[in-house]
């Protein structure tokens, strides 16, 4: 299977998806995923501090290399757009843009964010374009999409998730995908793993949220 | 990024005095702020690339400090800075709690941002 994962920044795939694409990979599926933006505008510069504004796009680059070789992504698109600005886009810009990653690389099944329901302006507008792009395809070509959700009201206006990873035989490459993020999760990692060796049920109920809306053909 | 020595950012400042200078200021609550419940809302500004040539300017404060530059019709402001990092053509300042998180950021170069030259401004 192809497998086409988008998302607008580095780590997006991790805490969204790492168990999830760990299972394609170790399937034998190709994934390839496209990180729309460099998340130059992220706040956290590492703890200790590893970059300034102006490098913190090249330090996550790497970042995203070492994660994607630890979850078994085989191949990562930067997309080089500026975060947090993609939702002042033409729509039409964006459409075609993944429209174009569809046809390069033909997946069976794409990931994204649900939009409307993923917080984050960057995750909407991800979403919106994904969507849009696969409805303007024919019926019988389009790839599934699987949709994450994550806002506060996605149950309860969603109702329950079409599909649910179970992400305990994976949860050790989540973490150290989580830590390969280290400008962003440096501060909290060693936090998080303490919490998981107790197995806190927040924190394991949080990390396991790998779950997906199936959009309707 | 290193704590601020106000002599450096002084230092800068006279160097860039009279010279055409980009600037890139942005403050952010982060885009998590009201999700995570911190705060009712998200609050960040950000704008960059804006060419500028100031008259005076001066580091304020005893940390976290203020720099704030007079241009002939204005000013530019931002307060609440702790770090820095010096590039020969200008200075990232920043303001960064102890999770490493940025709260402000006040950029000042003669080159111009985003070009794909930063790669090297460590």
């Amino acid at each position: 299977m192809n497998v086409l994962v988008i998302f607008p920044h580095a780590d997006d795939e991790t805490y969204s998806s790492a168990a999830t694409l760990r299972a394609h990979h170790e399937a034998g599926d190709r994934i390839i995923y496209a990180c729309l933006t460099d998340g130059q505008n992220g706040r956290n510069l590492g703890k200790p501090i590893v970059a300034n504004r102006e490098t913190l796009r090249y330090v996550r680059r790497r970042e995203m290399l070492d994660a994607a070789q630890i979850i078994g992504i085989d191949e990562v698109i930067f997309g080089g757009m500026y975060d947090k600005m993609i939702q002042f886009m033409p729509t039409a810009e964006g459409v075609h843009y993944v429209r174009a990653l569809i046809e390069a690389h033909k997946p069976d099944r794409i990931y994204t964010f649900y939009p409307g329901f993923a917080v984050h302006s960057d995750h909407d507008t991800t979403g919106a374009w994904v969507v849009e792009a696969v409805k303007q395809l024919p019926l019988a070509s389009r790839p599934d999409v699987y949709m994450v959700a994550f806002s506060k009201d996605a149950l309860d206006v969603l109702g329950r998730p079409h599909v649910e990873t179970d992400i305990m035989p994976y949860i050790h490459v989540k973490l150290e995908a989580i830590r390969a993020h280290a400008s962003q999760t440096s501060s909290t990692i060693a936090d998080l793993e303490k919490k998981v060796k107790k197995k806190d049920k927040n924190i394991l109920a949080w990390l396991a949220r790998e779950r997906y809306y199936i959009l309707e053909r | 990024m290193k704590k601020i020595n106000p002599i450096d950012v002084e230092q800068q400042l006279q160097k860039l005095h009279g010279e055409t200078v980009y600037v890139h200021l942005e403050t952010t609550t982060g885009a998590y702020a009201a999700h995570h419940g911190n705060a009712s809302m998200s609050v960040c500004a950000l704008i960059r690339n804006i060419p500028i040539s100031f008259r005076y300017g001066s580091i304020q404060g005893k940390g976290p400090y203020t720099v704030g530059l007079n241009i002939e019709d204005g000013w530019v402001y931002a307060e609440g800075l702790t770090h820095m990092t010096q590039w020969p053509h200008g200075m990232s300042l920043a303001g960064i709690d102890s999770d490493g998180k940025l709260a402000i950021c006040l950029q000042l170069s003669t080159k111009k941002f985003g070009t794909g030259e930063e790669r090297d401004w460590t």
